[in-house]
């Protein structure tokens, strides 16, 4: 119970120094956004600093020690601010039309009750609880790694397992409820974020409430929300650093780019699909950006810590990745996969049924946006989506499992993964295109008046 | 809903769990089953854990699991350390004789 206790009171430490620090970070940006922001970035330290114990094969209340610590440390500078902040004066009501996202959460509830499964799917029993399990286990974790069968997975980041084993061990046991409560937590995170991020946008909540239905209504979505997987964390990080750079575009604020560049960066922690993701994001951003050297230089100095990280994960306790480890004792058949054609119709095949299968709303929204913005086609978020999809393409084309299997098993799930920012990134496009179009309107129904 | 059980889990874990504390800590056990199903190995190492648990026949300690329909199989150089049943298993630890 103390150790509960005093693992609560840390985690709403580090929310607050986390708080005081995006307040800093991204000032002008909405309060639910700046509130997302900090919850993103703490869990994502909480995972860290237990890596951290784990690599020091410390016990829980030797990690909480040193958790005491870093909070103590930061609560040094973030006293005044916090001071500030929890004064009742600057309490303020919410709006009452934000009835309108909780209406949509409970709606998400509901379908999470009655789809999900107690475990998970295959993915979030056997693999990520799995890992959390051993992870429970500070002393002896490393054995993970001993298993040398290709489907326990082991070289797989561990910001899930880690979050999962912290709050198993704030509770002292490996109940089940814990891995629902923390999947729940962030299903519920993604429309709302999408919702705030839209609402902040336009004065129209139109926008805010079409983003929201196309997530709630979507049943696909809704579906794979309730697998229990890092899909899902992976998906609110993408959501997140599309959010966090429209900002960065919009105010010019420079400072922005640290909080970018650790988003992308902790997106390597979270599955192997974000190194793909962080490495496609940081070229285009650098492209687009290189004369502006403050950008580049902020977004480096924000990704170091999940860099390092995640490197020494992959370098000193991770076994190599079942794909690449296949690969290198097959190259002669690896050539002549890549140039067999009838791969690449099957690949082709299997990407349009998954998509209307799955995500046909994105098939609407794609055809919509050709329709009515074409330009959107070469913007910053579809080159980043078309570079990631030719990136999975390659490791489809070079797989040396059964074709069909990989993509009918994994596609559906990069997909989901980058829907939500799809349709954030399609709607603020279709905002502005309308704003312009009123605003033309507007001024010319001015110059008739005259 | 939540309570719909995925893969017997339950039923494994019910069955397991009054063996798994005869596992010692610092042994390396294997598995060995009747159906050979590597999924049911993931299941009983989702639910157990044991830092020590490795699909791998030929350690000293090994946990086997028997479907009461399929032929069960024998270990004559073994003796039985535990071994828990239901209707449809038999979830043994064996361990090598000397």
């Amino acid at each position: 119970m103390i150790q509960f206790a005093i693992a609560l009171i840390n985690i709403i430490l580090l929310l607050n120094g986390v708080a005081a620090i995006i307040n800093y970070l991204l000032p002008t940006i909405s309060k639910p956004l700046q509130l997302f922001a900090t919850i993103i970035l703490s869990v994502t330290v909480l995972s860290f600093i237990y890596f951290v114990g784990l690599i020091l094969k410390q016990e829980f209340n030797i990690l909480l020690i040193l958790f005491t610590v870093i909070n103590l440390l930061h609560l040094y500078w973030t006293y005044p601010w916090l001071l500030k902040r929890f004064n009742l004066k600057n309490l303020t009501v919410h709006d009452t039309y934000d009835i309108v996202p909780i209406a949509a959460v409970l709606l998400m509830t509901v379908f999470f009750v009655f789809h999900g499964s107690k475990y998970g799917d295959f993915d979030a029993w056997a693999l990520w609880n799995t890992h959390a399990k051993f992870l429970y286990h500070p002393t002896t974790w490393t054995r993970m790694f001993e298993d040398p069968t290709i489907m326990s997975h082991a070289d797989y980041p561990l910001m899930l397992p880690s979050l999962v084993a912290f709050f198993w061990k704030m509770v002292n046991n490996t109940s089940f409820i814990v891995p629902i409560l923390l999947s729940f937590s962030i299903i519920a995170t993604i429309p709302l974020l999408l919702y705030y991020a839209l609402k902040a946008e336009f004065k129209n909540r139109f926008y805010a409430y079409f983003g929201l239905l196309m997530l709630v209504a979507d049943y696909h979505f809704q579906l794979l929300n309730s697998a229990q997987c890092a899909d899902t964390l992976l998906s609110l990080f993408i959501l997140s650093a599309f959010i966090i750079h429209h900002y960065l575009k919009q105010s010019n604020f420079t400072n922005a780019a640290y909080v970018l560049g650790f988003i992308c960066a902790s997106c390597t922690w979270i599955k192997n699909e974000g190194e793909l993701f962080f490495v496609v994001f940081t070229v285009i951003f650098f492209i687009s950006n290189y004369k502006n050297t403050p950008y580049i230089k902020k977004y480096l100095a924000g990704s170091i810590l999940p860099i390092i990280v995640i490197i020494s994960f992959k370098e000193f306790f991770s076994p190599v990745n079942d794909l690449i480890a296949t690969n290198n004792n097959r190259i002669p058949k690896l050539i002549h996969d890549i140039k067999d054609g009838s791969r690449y119709i099957t690949i082709v095949k299997m990407y349009a049924t998954t998509l209307i299968d799955n995500f046909w709303m994105a098939v609407i929204l794609f055809l919509y946006m050709m329709l009515v913005n074409r330009g959107f086609f070469k913007s910053f978020a579809p080159v980043i989506f078309y570079l990631m999809f030719l990136g999975f393409t390659i490791i489809y084309l070079t797989t040396p499992y059964d074709l069909s299997w990989h993509i009918y098993t994994s596609f559906y799930r990069l997909l989901y993964q980058v829907y939500p920012s799809l349709i954030y990134t399609a709607i603020i496009s279709v905002g502005y295109i309308h704003l312009e179009t009123s605003a033309c309107l507007t001024l010319e129904t001015a110059t008739i008046t005259e | 809903m939540l309570n719909k059980i995925s893969f017997g889990i339950d039923q494994i874990d019910a069955e397991v769990k009054p063996v798994q504390k005869y596992m010692l800590p610092d042994t390396h056990i294997g598995f060995d089953t009747t159906i050979n199903d590597y999924a049911l190995y993931l299941e009983i190492k989702s639910i157990i854990t044991p830092q020590q648990f490795l699909f791998n026949k030929n350690f000293d300690t090994l946990l086997v699991v028997q479907f009461k329909d399929k032929k069960p199989r024998q270990f004559p150089n073994y003796r039985l350390i535990s071994k828990n049943e239901d209707k449809d298993l038999i979830v043994s630890l064996i361990t090598r004789l000397k």
